[in-house]
């Protein structure tokens, strides 16, 4: 073995510069994958804590029509295990041309959506309401919600006074999140709507999670007509759009990867071509293929675990980069970039895998070489 | 007995339609200790027999016998053993790593035998003292010349102290005074370790040393009964050749019984060194 460490290393020496080209473009491989991967991850933490954060319920009772007596709010929130119980009326609307959703809410409840004001109050009485911050430029003015024919009732048009802004769903950042929200008191929406006694949204939130799906299931059953959302599936859905992002990095990634591994085949072929005397010379002395194919392979995990680890470092900073290109491009959200172990080794590990799988066609020509077919040429 | 071959034919196809006969019926015998030079013009087929004698080739027809075993249809494993502890090679030019110093060169066929790290460079800085290089140790083969390069090989092909030298073309690129010297470190080698030596050669003056000299023309060996002139001088210091190759030969035989018990192809060889 250490024969094999010897040729190993001095080769690594000899042809440092080359190698360096190589371990360069494992790097970059590394580097793109870890950084993505790593923005991709904060992306996944970020989008989960929001929902968590914007939709404290663990479960939400929907129905298209207004038709869930708020007295079921009593009877769910005497249930075992129930923390809270939150009524709402959530309807699309129309806000000057621009999509919206109406939202009434229990205004003395309104720590429980988490909703924090960049700007103004809250409503205190009928017909104030606090808009997204997408619609921030209706604040301090009046503004008219439309409501179109649907099962919720006919056409309509409610004239609201915007005395506030909170922040946007997600903070605006994937379009697919916003809602543009308009929030009004609840019981005057029901007023307005002649809905008096009935909503058509439950939000419910458990002490303990396992309690999740047995009520979920057994409101599926009390209200067949009407949909229920886990929070977790709240979470599912908004991630499946993440991994869309994902998909798209990964292209990106294996592109790269594609091109680190054709840099380390060159590289590695054209050196096994110049190598082919010495290793020729190796075996006609007694050193064994398979001590020629370590040789080589310990010089390629070499180059590739530098390569890893230096594109990981890279990486790692390169998605703090890439978080500060994404605000200098006017995307200013708080993206979590954090150290993930599994990112980390999954980088090296492929780095690894890349340059093993891009020399193997020069290690097996080099441990297969006949030595009197090249010390033939040679004499 | 070192070497046989047994009427050995060796054909090449370069391609379908075209046959090249190497070798053809030849038949030879190299007694262990014995020193012996393959002369014939070029193409005559002596290096081939070199090589099947060195199993880096194998017959087509015929068998041959290395060191007591039948290396006719040996499998590749086993050759490469044998050519790691039986067998030592100096080529006509590629013969060291370029990458490795001339002591690294030397040591490297003793750690590829398992020798213990620390004894293989005291081996070799003891080879390279006998060919009188010592103080070339850290010499990468770019910065020696074509017969310091020569006397590194020649060390190199010492280390695992082989039964067998094999020796192509050895002072073909190399000046009149160098190829002397090499001459009289063969013939010392050959005197104080009994190494058999078997070398391929055009030059009467290198065939001197031989005890037996074998002329192969178009395939054919044949055995020569001429006496060819004694090699004229002896530029190298005999006596320290004699000294060094006497402690790497008393070092050998410390290292090989500590390797004897782990290596089968060791252990015999250590009953037929003398």
């Amino acid at each position: 073995m250490r024969h094999v460490v010897l040729v190993a290393g001095r080769d690594l020496r000899a042809r440092r510069g080359r190698y360096a080209l190589a371990a360069l473009a494992i790097a970059a491989g590394t580097a793109l994958l870890v950084a993505l991967s790593t923005v991709t991850f904060g992306l996944k933490v970020y989008v989960e804590g929001q929902i968590r954060e914007l939709y404290p319920a663990d479960i939400m009772l929907y129905s298209d029509r207004i038709e869930i007596p708020v007295d079921i709010v009593e009877v769910i929130g005497s249930m075992e295990g129930v923390d809270a119980v939150e009524p709402l009326i959530l309807v699309g609307a129309s806000l000057g041309g621009r999509g919206a959703t109406l939202v009434g809410i229990p205004i003395d409840d309104v720590d429980y959506f988490a909703i924090s004001l960049v700007e103004g109050r809250l409503p205190r009485s009928g017909g104030e309401a606090i808009v997204e911050e997408t619609l921030g430029d209706l604040y301090g003015g009046r503004a008219t919600v439309e409501l179109t024919e649907s099962l919720l009732g006919p056409a309509r048009r409610i004239e609201v006074e915007v005395v506030g802004v909170l922040e946007s769903l997600l903070k605006g950042f994937v379009q697919t999140f916003q809602v543009n929200l308009v929030v009004v008191p609840l019981g005057w929406l029901q007023e307005v709507l002649g809905a008096e006694g009935f909503v058509n949204a439950v939000l419910i939130t458990v002490r303990d999670k396992a309690y999740v799906e047995p009520l979920a299931d057994a409101l599926k059953e009390a209200f067949p007509s009407a949909q229920v959302y886990t929070q977790r599936s709240l979470i599912r859905a908004a991630i499946r759009i993440v991994d869309l992002l994902g998909v798209f990095f990964n292209v990106i990634i294996a592109v790269t990867l594609a091109i680190s591994g054709i840099v380390v085949f060159a590289v590695m072929a054209i050196t096994a071509r110049e190598r082919m005397r010495e290793v020729a010379l190796l075996k006609a002395i007694g050193v064994s293929g398979r001590a020629v194919a370590l040789s080589v392979l310990l010089e390629v995990l070499a180059i590739s675990v530098v390569g890893g680890v230096t594109g990981m470092a890279a990486g790692y900073y390169g998605a703090h980069v890439l978080k500060a290109l994404l605000g200098y491009m006017g995307v200013s959200f708080d993206l979590p970039i954090l150290a993930v172990p599994e990112v980390f080794v999954g980088g090296v590990a492929t780095a690894l895998a890349v340059a093993v799988a891009s020399s193997t066609l020069p290690i097996v020509r080099l441990s297969r070489l006949r030595p009197l077919e090249i010390l033939a040429r040679g004499q | 007995m070192a070497i046989s071959l047994v009427d050995v034919d060796k054909v090449y196809r370069p391609s379908r339609d075209v046959e090249v006969v190497a070798l053809r019926g030849a038949t030879l015998t190299v007694e262990r200790g014995e020193i012996v030079a393959l002369m014939g013009p070029s193409g005559s087929g002596k290096t081939t027999a070199l090589n099947i004698m060195g199993t880096l080739d194998r017959p087509t027809r015929g068998r041959v016998y290395v060191a007591g075993f039948d290396v006719t249809e040996a499998d590749e494993g086993f050759l490469e053993a044998l050519r790691l502890h039986y067998i030592g090679f100096v080529f006509q030019s590629i013969n060291l790593v370029p990458s490795l110093t001339a002591l690294e060169n030397v040591a490297l066929p003793m750690l590829a035998a398992g020798y213990p790290r620390h004894e293989a460079y005291r081996k070799a800085r003891l080879l390279l003292d006998a060919v009188g290089l010592l103080d070339r140790a850290g010499h990468y083969p770019h910065q020696l010349s074509g017969g310091q390069q020569q006397r590194v090989a020649i060390a190199r092909a010492l280390a695992n102290m082989p039964l067998i030298l094999i020796l192509d073309e050895p002072t073909s690129n190399v000046d009149v005074a160098t190829a002397r010297a090499l001459l009289t470190l063969f013939r010392e080698i050959n005197s104080v370790l009994g190494t058999t030596i078997v070398m391929a050669t055009h030059d009467p003056e290198v065939a001197s040393i031989a005890g037996k000299v074998v002329y192969v023309r178009g395939g054919v060996v044949s055995r020569s009964a001429v006496k060819l002139a004694e090699v004229a001088g002896e530029p190298v210091d005999v006596e320290r050749v004699r000294e060094s190759m006497r402690r790497v030969f008393e070092l050998e035989k410390e290292l090989m019984s500590d390797m004897a018990g782990r290596n089968e192809l060791v252990r015999r060889k250590a009953q037929l060194l003398p």
